[in-house]
């Protein structure tokens, strides 16, 4: 289960809402807890895709690396990443899929004309997989955490 | 030379769940080629058998520099530096 906060959520949906009609994208920061992710920071990063950012996003791997080293300082991990779907359901696509890694969660976030209307997290079902797999996406339920 | 190497989670079962561990060697592909002494299986995961490179999809920094702007796997280290291994986070709708 994905167990995230307020804060984290608000960031997602205000993330997905500015990038409109791209892509936008970012880090699922915190703390893994048994099965569940207890995600507790969002913080956005840059899509990197100049080719076609309405249907695809590139996350800056700068970026991802200087986030993942300063939450490590906090005792804190990069458990996932998100996205989000412009005019476009809350769903894995096939490129999202192939591209996908195991251990991480994948959190999509659809955005209609503008404005957020849902998200859904995913992982693989397969914790070592790595791009160009033949592992599949299993549904990960979100459950609001506290602030 | 001991080299600190960052690793990201899909590769963390392989490293008993340690997100940092040491590497030894004077070049990247020399250090990454070293953890599987200690953690067997990592060098098949990061490396494609088929052509002896990193895998795609896999982004290497030496500190805060990619290896892709520097001499690749060739790219040497020195005592102290730290090696990321990023995973090239991507897709699409």
């Amino acid at each position: 289960m994905l167990v995230i906060s307020p804060e984290a959520q608000a960031k997602i949906v205000e993330e997905a809402q500015r990038a409109y009609p791209h892509e936008g994208c970012g880090l699922l920061v915190g703390k893994r807890d048994g099965d569940n992710f207890v995600v507790t920071e969002a913080p956005t990063a840059t899509n990197e895709n100049s080719d076609r950012p309405k249907v695809w996003y590139d996350l800056s791997p700068d970026q991802q690396r200087r986030i993942e080293k300063e939450a490590g300082t906090r005792g804190l991990a990069v458990l996932g990443f998100y996205h989000s779907h412009p005019d476009h359901p809350a769903r894995p696509s096939e490129g999202d899929r192939s591209r996908a890694f195991g251990s991480y969660l994948y959190l999509i976030a659809s955005v209609e004309k503008g404005k957020y209307k849902e998200m859904t997290a995913w992982a693989l079902d397969d914790d070592m997989a790595f791009p160009e797999h033949a592992s599949q996406f299993v549904k990960v339920d979100i459950q609001q955490g506290r602030k | 030379m001991a080299v600190k190497v960052r690793v990201p989670a899909p590769l963390q079962k392989l490293t008993g769940n340690q997100p940092e561990i040491q590497g030894e060697g004077a070049t990247v592909g020399a250090v990454i080629a070293s953890l599987d002494t200690k953690f067997p299986g990592v060098k098949d995961k990061l490396f494609d058998p088929a052509t002896g490179k990193l895998r795609r999809y896999l982004n290497v920094f030496v500190n805060d520099k990619d290896v892709r702007f520097l001499q690749g796997e060739a790219t040497p280290v020195k005592e102290g530096d730290e090696l990321s291994i990023v995973p090239a986070i991507a897709g699409g709708k």
